[in-house]
């Protein structure tokens, strides 16, 4: 009995330590708090005031210039902190962990810059508050509802669905929260105040990616290419999905099978695989998780099936064309790809930021061009929170609206511009970045993307109207 | 059965029966990594009347061994480069079986010995827990990205008739062959009466001179080495086109009807069940979709097999090979 108790005790602890003991789960991080040049010229006095308003800095250079600062939640003027939440599927390796561990990764090399680069502001230097939510609706609620209430504003939510489940309280707390999906109804401006949109939309992203290979069918002499198309069901699938229907009725293309919604992870995809190559499609557009594709494309390919594929960008994993993966090779030859951002081989100043970032942190992380997502998130925020400082107002509607006045919102070069103003058909992104697989590429350090073409918008996409979300949550 | 949809498929005309021939060996292979899972949990249920749900986690922690060993250190290749690489390869699976199989004697020792004469529900649980810690454990050690695992086989396929077969499907049919040999065989022995000895009267096995501890441990070492071997198996192409990922921890319960079709503590029964659970689930995902049958609603070919386990349950409440219990009343 004595030590069955032990052995109860052992393990109870056995099991904190494992939840305890990873890298980025359920912590909060400060990011580095060196600060350079333009900080330590700044002579701070927090001069606390009333509940909420303070005075927060006073510059050596003119008394006059004393920002009269409004604060409410995340914003602590005496530590001279900014707390910055994250929902983040960390752990869901079926869903969409893996790409996300990057992003995460991205945001904080990229905090840690623009903390040792003064911080935000007179010297506010930014902290993550990071949580798990293994891309699941009610740890996704329960996060939130945890973290709401210490932080300003939030630089990375992962999938729709999820950050759907909490849109009516962000909406509540005037929050802001950058999601790490490109679903059509964070940029219809009726659907979920807050969710920012950045890049763009499945449907959008879907259209292009189509035109291209409608081209390259017609480079190939086949001028009436047939399409299949596959997905989750929920707003990631049937968004990306809605776009490629839509072009596919805008071009005449007939589509050979439609397994919209079909594909369940945890299940076995291998019949959608094999549905796919029934139909003889020239083109196959697949949104999933990359698990997930893994199936449905090695079924296919199983019976020798070859065809253009093409699908959101996080369907892709760079693993696939991995040194040991066995669909290295075929991946390579059939896989279409787009991107939001621009990928690691591009040529801009805040790429080689982000290049040198990754070395000083000495990261070896693979997913490169997660990073760089992760970077175009913090960036939004961080303009956010910059206007909103030079506004006076740090408070979580005065961040909101400090995002929603910037009209042309600048990336460096890594993301297009984006609007925050004015209507829904005025703020859609419609700009990708095309891309072909490579190994070699991979091999040799980089993100294993080559470059087609940046800022691509196919016709399709460019003549469409866009007004409000491609698809709607039902009920 | 199967031959009976085949007659029915030839109707169709050769498109039906290479449809037909394909689902078949799709479902063969998926029932041998079923049979190799169900076999794993039988076999541990049998001696120590515990359903493990740690079965799943040791699958997972069995093929990032086994992608480790092949993929990084090339252990224990790189001491035997004279031999042909798919052998190489082999060792390699074999070293990480093993090491699953200590895995499972030291969970045993750790965690299930000290619970004997606990309530079994308590047991179950603890089994939960090592779940929980090896699938954490382990997706930390796989890291972001899934982990190809090297195998010789690739993306290779080769024609039977009218089937386009994976080349790591018929070596997963072979192992699990095997597999089954080796167990089969392992009931003659010494230890192998011990264990059926064990799993049929305890106490009585215990009052003959046979150590219940030791025959606990051996169940948990080979039920994980039979787990290891699964999990290997459903990491590769065309299952799991990437390789090892967090998500190999959870296919080990989609074996869970095979186990309750085939009867809990019966070794034929896992087997058969397992190939059941395999064809139906196939043959559900490729001819029950389509507007036809859009009334089934999404994801039906995960539901068959529990349907087709209920119906089991209605005519064999112990399953199709299990014991059949008789209580007083």
């Amino acid at each position: 009995m004595k030590k069955t108790r032990i052995f109860v005790l052992v393990l109870v602890l056995t099991l904190i330590a494992a939840a305890c003991g990873g890298d980025s789960d359920d912590t909060t991080t400060t990011a580095a708090a060196e600060t350079t040049t333009a900080a330590a010229e700044t002579t701070t006095t927090a001069a606390a005031a009333e509940t909420t308003t303070t005075a927060a800095a006073e510059t050596t250079t003119t008394a006059a210039e004393m920002v009269e600062l409004k604060v409410d939640f995340g914003v602590d003027v005496e530590a001279k902190t900014i707390k910055i939440g994250q929902l983040a599927d960390l752990t869901n390796f079926a869903a969409f962990a893996a790409l996300v561990n990057p992003i995460i990764d991205g945001q904080k090399m990229y905090w840690d810059y623009v903390n040792a680069n003064g911080g935000i502001g007179d010297g506010f230097m930014v902290e993550m508050v990071t949580r798990d939510t293994a891309y699941n609706p009610q740890q996704h609620i329960a996060a939130y509802d945890e973290i709401r209430d210490q932080v300003v504003a939030i630089s990375h939510g992962t999938g729709s669905d999820t950050n759907l489940s909490i849109a009516e309280d962000l909406a509540e707390d005037h929050m802001i929260l950058v999601p790490a999906t490109w679903y059509s109804g964070w940029t219809d401006t009726n659907v979920a105040p807050g969710i920012v949109h950045t890049g763009a939309p499945y449907c959008l992203e879907a259209m292009s990616l189509l035109d291209w290979l409608k081209d390259e069918e017609a480079k190939g002499g086949n001028d009436a290419p047939t399409l299949a198309v596959a997905s989750l069901p929920g707003d990631f699938g049937l968004d990306s999905v809605a776009g490629a229907l839509k072009w596919a009725a805008s071009n005449g293309i007939e589509v050979v099978y439609d397994g919209k919604g079909k594909i369940l992870p945890g299940q076995d995809n291998a019949a959608i695989g094999s549905a796919i190559v029934e139909s003889g499609a020239d083109m196959v557009f697949v949104t999933t998780t990359p698990p997930t594709f893994g199936e449905v494309y090695g079924a296919a390919l199983q019976q020798g099936f070859e065809a253009r594929w093409t699908g959101a960008g996080p369907t892709y994993n760079p693993a696939f064309i991995g040194p040991d993966s066995p669909i290295a090779a075929p991946i390579q030859r059939d896989w279409y790809g787009g991107f939001y951002s621009k990928p690691w081989g591009s040529e801009s100043a805040g790429m080689a930021l982000i290049h040198q970032l990754y070395e000083e942190a000495g990261s070896t992380e693979p997913l490169k061009d997660y990073i760089t997502l992760g970077v175009v998130e913090a960036m939004i925020v961080e303009a956010a929170l910059r206007k909103a400082y030079a506004n006076g107002d740090m408070t979580r509607e005065g961040v909101f609206n400090a995002l929603y006045s910037i009209s042309d919102m600048d990336f460096m070069g890594i993301a297009p511009p984006e609007n925050y103003t004015g209507s829904t058909a005025d703020q859609v992104q419609r700009s990708i970045t095309l891309y072909r697989p490579n190994q070699e590429d991979l091999l040799a350090g980089g993100s294993g993307a080559v470059i087609v073409q940046e800022d691509f918008v196919g016709p399709t996409a460019e003549a469409f109207e866009f007004t409000e979300a491609c698809y709607t949550i039902e009920g | 059965m199967i031959s009976g949809l085949l007659v029915f498929a030839q109707a169709g005309g050769q498109e039906a029966v290479d449809k037909f021939a394909n689902a078949t060996s799709s479902g063969i292979a998926l029932g041998a990594i079923y049979a190799l899972l169900a076999l794993g949990l039988v076999l541990i249920y049998k001696a120590t009347q515990v359903l493990n749900f740690a079965h799943g986690a040791l699958a997972a922690l069995g093929a990032f061994f086994a992608a480790y060993l092949a993929t990084v250190i090339n252990f224990p290749g790189r001491y035997v480069t004279f031999l042909p690489t798919t052998m190489q390869w082999i060792l390699s699976a074999l070293v990480a079986v093993l090491i699953t199989a200590v895995v499972g004697l030291v969970l045993e020792r750790l965690a299930i010995r000290p619970m004997i004469g606990e309530p079994l529900f308590s047991v179950v649980m603890i089994t939960i827990a090592l779940d929980i810690v090896i699938r954490t454990i382990t997706d930390d050690f796989i890291g972001s990205s899934p982990r190809p695992l090297g195998d010789p086989w690739g993306a290779d396929v080769v024609n039977i008739g009218p089937a386009i077969v994976a080349k790591t499907e018929i070596a997963t049919l072979l192992v699990t062959i095997i597999c089954l040999v080796g167990i089969a065989l392992f009931f003659r022995t010494r230890y192998g009466v011990a264990m059926r000895a064990t799993a049929f009267d305890q106490e009585a096995a215990m009052a003959q001179g046979i150590s219940a501890g030791r025959i606990f441990a051996m169940a948990w070492a080979i039920g994980a080495g039979l787990a290891a071997v699964a999990g290997i198996f459903s990491s590769m192409f065309p299952r799991a086109s990437i390789g090892v990922s967090g998500g190999t921890a959870f296919f080990a319960f989609r074996a869970l009807p095979a186990i309750v079709i085939g009867g809990l503590d019966s070794i034929t029964g896992a087997v058969v069940g397992g190939f059941i659970v395999g064809l139906v689930e196939t043959y559900a995902g490729v001819y029950l979709t389509g507007a036809t049958w859009s009334f089934l609603g999404l994801g039906f070919s995960g539901v068959m097999p529990y349907l087709v386990m209920l119906v089991v349950l209605l005519i064999r409440p112990y399953g199709l090979f299990g014991t059949e219990e008789i209580r007083r009343v």
